[in-house]
């Protein structure tokens, strides 16, 4: 083969393997749906106007003409999620069909965290992303302009924890001083209640030093030594538990940040303006798994071992917490509180238009 | 269903290739499968009528690469060049430096010219199986292939001494009819 042959081959392997198939097949039904839609929209239309010149011949009130239902504007969605119990509702929704019904082909795409899913965002790779809150405010003060479009996750007390390899020595937040602490991204809620639970127990800053790693990694990271300590979430927490892995040390979700609402989904202003129908439609469908599983909270169990490798028993035994779908204003104002006075941000933040309407 | 397992099996057997094929042609991941899956999408439409096609990769890959020129064709505005050429000021041999530079360079020809490329030598057909593929004639292919090459060198002088040298057109088409 010649050099050109061979360098074409070897850019070539970047792509990555994905299966299209199913992908095809779900965009052709979702094509001959929308013909049928049509189709029906416009007869819909005609018995309406002739409806309407009938009546208009008789004596009596005009009627309005029925507008047809418009589909959304793009039929694939890119959805950056964490690989934890808090995206739970996504991949519920994904499950039961929800979005397929709405004519969305939801892509679920694991990131570490809201500052990884950020530029992904602004480079349209994804449409909306998993955030937390805190991470969410800290970037738009940086000049982003990402907007909360929904809710996801409130954490229960268990829902996250301080860990550490079952052999280490240290007993309490206190003995983490001078030690390494994986945490999933460097700014956002997980370090800044962290960072709290530390130095309440008279550590500053400078006493220990954070290292990024995704959740998923971080009990190997244990393993191996990399790291002295973690900050888990569920069902990462249960997992280490029960596998003897980890020693919880402590919970960091106390006081302060007991019960915080710890993630939502976002996009950007400008996606959000160009794509109004679409995220009506993934509202609907989001909005209908997270009732679900205000009734039934054992979807989420059921769902976990699909995007997280762990086992249906461990599941079963995870904190879930709950998956609120309305926005609490009280409690976003609480957390922009707690960012603030942890100096994570430097101003107040601006809630009015952190929120997307409707949102 | 009958269909929906024969169009899987299909996919199974060439999908590799096929995303390979998108990405050299479009450069980019996302639009890749957007290409493909487009490809797919209109082959399950008209997955009765395909049944007498005997050789079903080379159909795909005809759409594919049609769709392709003709996509850009009419997306030629939002065509982005990517950033500036590297600096030139080292002379390297690193084969990773140069595979950059020739993806580089390679997305600033133009849809044609980078299709022929890619199917004359990452896919090594002849100039006649390109020819069929692209729906032209063999003269037109060598004379994209050369264009494509004189560019490359151009754009990447460093690429110059690695890149195959083909007989001029205008002497050869004459003798190949």
């Amino acid at each position: 083969m010649t050099w050109l042959g061979d360098q074409l081959g070897r850019i070539a392997e970047d792509m990555p393997e994905r299966d299209l198939a199913a992908r095809a097949f779900e965009a052709h039904h979702r094509r001959r749906r929308n013909v049928m839609a049509l189709a029906a929209a416009v007869v819909v239309v005609v018995v309406v106007l002739a409806a309407t010149v009938v009546v208009r011949a008789l004596p009596g009130e005009p009627r309005a003409a029925v507008r047809p239902a418009q589909p959304p504007e793009r039929s694939v969605v890119k959805v950056g999620v964490v690989a934890s119990v808090e995206s739970a509702p996504v991949f519920v929704a994904l499950g039961q069909g929800y979005f397929r019904e709405e004519g969305l082909t939801v892509v679920p795409q694991i990131v570490s965290g809201a500052a990884a899913a950020a530029p992904e965002l602004d480079l349209g790779r994804l449409d909306l992303a998993q955030t937390d809150y805190a991470s969410l405010f800290k970037m738009n003060e940086g000049g982003k302009s990402l907007r909360i479009v929904s809710g996801l996750h409130r954490a229960a007390p268990g829902s996250f924890a301080i860990a550490v390899h079952p052999r280490s020595r240290t007993r309490t937040v206190a003995d983490l001083r001078r030690k390494k602490i994986a945490i999933p991204n460097l700014a956002g809620l997980g370090p800044l209640a962290l960072e709290a639970a530390l130095k309440r127990a008279g550590l500053t800053s400078r006493d220990f030093l954070l290292v990024e790693k995704p959740y998923p990694e971080m009990l190997l990271a244990m393993d191996k030594g990399q790291v002295d300590a973690a900050l888990l979430v569920e069902p990462y927490v249960t997992v280490g538990r029960e596998t003897g892995r980890a020693r919880i040390v402590e919970d960091p979700m106390t006081r302060g940040f007991a019960n915080l609402y710890t993630a939502g989904i976002s996009a950007t202003d400008r996606w959000i303006r160009e794509n109004p129908r679409t995220l009506a439609a993934f509202r609907r469908a989001l909005t209908k798994a997270q009732h679900l599983i205000a009734t039934d909270p054992r979807q989420v169990r059921d769902a976990l071992p699909s995007y997280t490798k762990i086992t249906g028993a461990a599941a079963a035994q995870a904190e879930i917490g709950s998956f609120p779908a309305e926005l609490d204003l009280a409690e976003l104002q609480r957390i922009a509180d707690l960012a603030r006075s942890h100096r994570l941000i430097a101003r107040p933040a601006d809630l009015g238009t952190a929120v997307a309407k409707g949102g | 269903m009958d269909r929906d397992t024969a169009f899987r099996a299909f996919v199974d057997a060439h999908q590799r290739p096929l995303t390979r094929l998108a990405y050299l042609l479009t450069g980019e991941v996302h639009l890749a499968e957007d290409l493909l899956q487009s490809v797919f999408v209109r082959m399950i439409g008209r997955w009765s009528r395909l049944r007498h096609v005997g050789n079903l990769d080379a159909y795909a890959r005809k759409m594919m690469v049609n769709q392709y020129i003709s996509w850009r064709r009419r997306r030629s505005s939002d065509e982005v060049p990517s950033a500036e050429p590297p600096d030139r000021a080292y002379v390297s041999d690193d084969s990773a430096v140069l595979r950059i530079v020739l993806r580089q360079a390679l997305m600033r020809l133009t849809p044609k010219q980078r299709a022929v490329l890619v199917l004359r030598f990452y896919e090594d057909r002849t100039e006649r199986e390109v020819a069929d593929l692209l729906g032209c004639s063999v003269g037109t292919v060598k004379s994209q292939a050369h264009h494509a090459l004189a560019r490359l060198r151009t754009l990447a002088p460093e690429l110059g001494p690695r890149l195959p040298v083909l007989d001029d057109p205008a002497h050869s088409e004459g003798a190949r009819r």
